[in-house]
């Protein structure tokens, strides 16, 4: 570019193929997804304010807004990933801590118990507690048997349902974003807190925490991103009673082929979803800096 | 004196010992928890009677036998559901490839905000991703078929691809390409001869996981295929509506055991683990 004004060493003349080369390497992807990605969520946003006849509106928001329903259903759906989110934080943090301490063999067996469930068809699993959570499944007669309970109780079709399934299908995920930042944690510096007096809660709390906070906000935003959008899982475990997001615009569009509206709630929904994980990302980061003063 | 340190002792004892407590009962719930949904769907599928209980009332075969001689509705699906996933997995592989080659070279933001493009049909929901593409297919005047499920699912392959692709780039130690190099392979030789034999393991096992969950994918599926290619998570999530039809147990025997078998052997040849971080 500059060579006209400049004298430029031989060495960049005979490079300067190179990066149109590489380029040519990225662009069949690029145009993919430019044209698969990209532009199919900017008519998604172009249809969201259009009406019927074409003019820009903000009808399809001003109706999803002015719907209790809308906040009903959206607060539902952000509830369920928030405590999917917990869930899967409170499970996985044990397990992957274990994974780090244990000797190679062990973790290695570890972390193909995780990756096989994983691989596991989510709607296998989701069937799965189907039948676990059933009331002739297994929890309920194991609490008949313990006669704590004299009828079934109701699991299945609840909210618990639904979070006790995506918990297990989202587990794995956070899992593996725990054991990341985990391993690349020094083990001494634990040591180093535990013959400095500390305990094992104090040290897990002061030293292990604060260190795995990169690996919480990247397993939380995937954990949090995939349960709000668990299509199957909502709909099987929530049955006919429970509308979650996803369902909700499916209903919209195809079955009432309302599509601007339909629209509006999908960019609704993608906007509040990113909007949190965004917040809590920056929040997370900015505790982070904190804590290491 | 010595009663602080008696008070020290207990309060190790007491941190030592609730630590542990809470430690192992938290991983024995997180170990039952990844292991119950299959192992139940698993032993659901051997029983004898009309509706799904744990345990069997009485093991039997006949749900299997039904899928296998009277199930031509599931098998359909199947072959569509097997098609699809290769094709897209196969073409995201391709395009996937060669950008995390270039990807893996640069250092700019601009290829990290590249790389964040190519990863972003991972953190969107599905729900969105189809009804965006039928949208802009029916603006484009592209009807539904067969093709269109392969294009959408080849958009949620691409994330697994990239990642582990770019694992494997990144790790070819520098030297051996110069040393190519300097031996006087031109960059073509190098890339078929050092880059990509070094780097194929990594891309490899990202097939297979792209592979698996877009055979698993549902809301793309629904969006965009047409009335004749039902593949067969939405064909399974029928059979699963449909509570009566323990042949839907059946197929989740048969998928768990393909998938494990499948995801041993993988871990075997490419050591599938080393990729999913």
């Amino acid at each position: 570019m500059t060579s006209a004004t400049m004298p430029v060493p031989l060495s960049t003349v005979m490079r300067k193929p190179r990066p149109d080369s590489g380029l040519l390497l990225v662009l069949p992807l690029l145009l993919y997804f430019l044209i698969f990605v990209l532009a199919p969520q900017i008519v998604l946003l172009v249809m969201s304010v259009r009406g019927q006849d074409g003019a820009l509106t903000a009808a399809n928001f001003v109706r999803a807004l002015s719907d209790p329903m809308t906040y009903g259903v959206l607060f539902g759906t952000l509830r369920l990933g928030a405590y999917a989110t917990v869930a899967t934080v409170l499970a996985g943090f044990p397990y992957a801590l274990t994974m780090v301490t244990v000797g190679p063999r062990l973790r290695s067996a570890m972390l193909l118990l995780v990756i096989l469930p994983l691989l596991v068809s989510a709607i296998v699993r989701t069937f799965g507690w189907l039948v676990t959570l059933g009331n002739q499944g297994p929890i309920n007669a194991l609490l008949l048997w313990l006669g704590w309970i004299d009828h079934p109780v109701r699991i299945l079709f609840t909210e618990s349902a639904v979070v006790i399934g995506l918990t297990q299908i989202e587990l794995p995920m956070m899992v593996l974003a725990l054991y990341t930042v985990l391993s690349r944690v020094d083990g001494s510096l634990a040591l180093a807190s535990r013959s400095l007096g500390a305990g094992h809660w104090r040290t897990f709390v002061q030293v292990l925490l604060p260190l795995s906070v990169p690996g919480l906000i990247g397993g939380s935003a995937l954990v949090f991103a995939s349960a709000v959008g668990a299509f199957v899982s909502q709909t099987i475990l929530g049955g006919g009673g429970l509308l979650y997001m996803p369902m909700y615009i499916y209903q919209q569009s195809i079955l009432n082929q309302d599509w601007g509206f339909a629209a509006a709630l999908a960019v609704i929904l993608m906007i509040t979803v990113s909007a949190i994980i965004f917040a809590g990302t920056a929040l997370a980061r900015r505790s982070q800096g904190y804590i290491h003063g | 004196m010595a009663e602080s340190t008696i008070g020290v002792r207990m309060r190790r004892r007491v941190d030592a010992v609730t630590w542990r407590f809470a430690s192992f009962t938290t991983l024995a719930l997180a170990v039952l928890l990844l292991l119950v949904p299959t192992f139940i769907a698993l032993a659901a599928s051997f029983n004898g009677g009309e509706s799904l209980r744990f345990p069997p009332r009485d093991l039997s075969w006949r749900w299997y036998q039904a899928l296998w001689n009277e199930s031509d509705d599931i098998w359909e699906a199947f072959a569509i559901s097997l098609r699809v996933s290769l094709l897209a997995t196969l073409g995201a592989g391709l395009m996937a490839t060669l950008a995390a080659l270039y990807l893996s070279r640069q250092r700019s933001a601009w290829a990290r905000a590249l790389e964040t493009f190519f990863q972003s049909p991972m953190m969107l929901p599905g729900i969105s991703l189809g009804l965006a593409l039928l949208v802009w297919l029916q603006t484009i005047g592209l009807s539904l078929s067969y093709w269109s499920l392969v294009i959408g699912h080849m958009a949620i392959s691409t994330p697994y691809i990239i990642r582990t692709a770019l694992i494997g780039f990144g790790q070819i130690d520098p030297s051996l390409l110069e040393a190519s190099r300097s031996l006087g392979a031109d960059s073509t030789r190098t890339f078929a001869r050092i880059t990509l034999p070094l780097a194929m393991p990594a891309v490899l096992a990202g097939g297979f996981i792209a592979f698996m969950f877009s055979f698993d994918n549902v809301p793309i599926s629904l969006f965009l295929s047409d009335a004749r290619s039902e593949v067969l998570p939405i064909r399974l999530w029928n059979l699963i509506e449909n509570l009566l039809d323990v042949r839907a147990a059946a197929v989740a025997g048969v998928l768990i055991i393909f998938t494990i078998v499948f995801a041993l052997v993988m871990e075997r040849v490419l050591g599938v683990s080393r990729y999913v971080r």
